[in-house]
């Protein structure tokens, strides 16, 4: 069970609840229920059979013969959220508490040595992504920006728990800005994942489709967003332009 | 047998990819959700450490799957009609031009 989909699940449910507006809606609905049970109920299956738990490693677990030892799917779960934290081997005090938080899992320390450089050159690519689109017409602008984020996104394999902190912050800052169509529920979608997977398993590998979500929304968004305009590097881009082309006007007028 | 979840996500992203990108770069025909799906999916390939890729893990097919679903909600919004306060749209999908 990847119980960190919830989010978008009932995001989506939301959507469909809103989206109520004909008895048609009924039957659809309950299409989409029986889609959904027939491709799950072969994973509830498998668990119970497994470990006598159909959610596993949540609860709850079934009164059978072959289930697993009481608190086992416990001590996974209890684990895979240490694993997360970067708190796996640590001692008991630490792992309660909320150190964790600005310890080894903000900056894992093996990588500690090259997160500036990781965090410069992100940035770097950031803004000549968002150049590149704002110079080439068209369909280009799109493939800038693709390009920007494919090599953001290799490079973010080199941080740690930032990359979930900073996608809740760009689900956040973009909510209220967005300018792709539902672009507020797609934010707020991922915030929720985001914030969830922090609080559960803060693994970059758990939270990746929220963060990739967030990039979405405000990527999109900043392709003609005025607010990107205001970078000096692509003002004064566009005020050579435009003197260009009005010098260009005046000549071919004089002429 | 054991690499199916994470191949076989990897191979209908790729897939899923390649369409959008040929509908925002080719046939002009791309709404600003193929253009968040484009940006959206290269993001959680770029982002999924390589082991993951084929792997019997399901964290990967989750990934995309919440990808694939925020598309859906994001097409969803596009087919509605627009309210006065509602942002321009991004695309002309007479055109296939930008702004």
């Amino acid at each position: 069970m990847k119980l960190h989909a919830a989010p978008a699940a009932v995001g989506a449910l939301a959507l469909a609840l809103v989206a109520v507006r004909s008895v048609r809606f009924v039957r659809s609905g309950l299409t989409t229920l029986a889609v959904a049970a027939v491709l799950a109920l072969p994973t509830f299956a498998s668990n119970a059979v497994t470990s006598g738990c159909p959610l596993f490693p949540a609860p709850p677990c079934l009164d059978v013969a072959w289930r697993l030892p009481a608190g086992e799917a416990e001590r996974l779960r209890t684990a895979i959220r240490d694993f997360g934290r970067g708190t796996l081997n640590a001692p008991e005090a630490q792992r309660s508490g909320q150190g964790w938080v600005g310890g080894a899992w903000l900056w894992p320390r093996e990588r500690t040595s090259s997160a500036v450089a990781v965090v410069v050159g992100a940035v770097a690519i950031a803004v000549a992504a968002t150049a590149l689109a704002r110079l080439l017409p068209q369909s280009g602008r799109a493939l800038a920006v693709v390009g920007g984020v494919l090599a953001v996104g290799l490079l973010s394999r080199r941080l740690g728990g930032v990359v979930l902190v900073a996608s809740a912050c760009l689900a956040a800052l973009s909510a209220w800005k967005a300018r792709l169509p539902g672009g507020r529920a797609l934010s707020l979608v991922a915030l929720a994942g985001s914030g969830m997977v922090i609080v559960l398993a803060p693994l970059v590998r758990f939270g990746a489709g929220y963060v990739a979500v967030a990039i979405g929304v405000v990527g999109v968004s900043g392709l003609n967003a005025p607010k990107w305009q205001r970078i000096q590097l692509l003002t004064l881009v566009r005020r050579r332009r435009t003197g260009l082309r009005g010098a260009r006007g005046l000549a071919s007028s004089r002429r | 047998m054991n690499a199916v979840p994470g191949g076989f996500a990897v191979a209908l992203a790729v897939a899923h990819l390649v369409v959008a990108g040929r509908r925002v770069a080719g046939t002009g025909a791309a709404q600003p959700p193929d253009v968040f799906l484009l940006v959206a999916l290269a993001a959680t390939l770029a982002m999924t450490p390589d082991d993951l890729m084929i792997s019997p893990s399901p964290d990967l097919p989750a990934a995309v799957l919440i990808v694939e679903a925020a598309w859906l909600m994001a097409r969803w919004y596009g087919a509605q009609p627009r309210s006065p306060r509602a942002p321009k749209p991004r695309f002309s999908s007479r055109s296939g031009r930008w702004g």
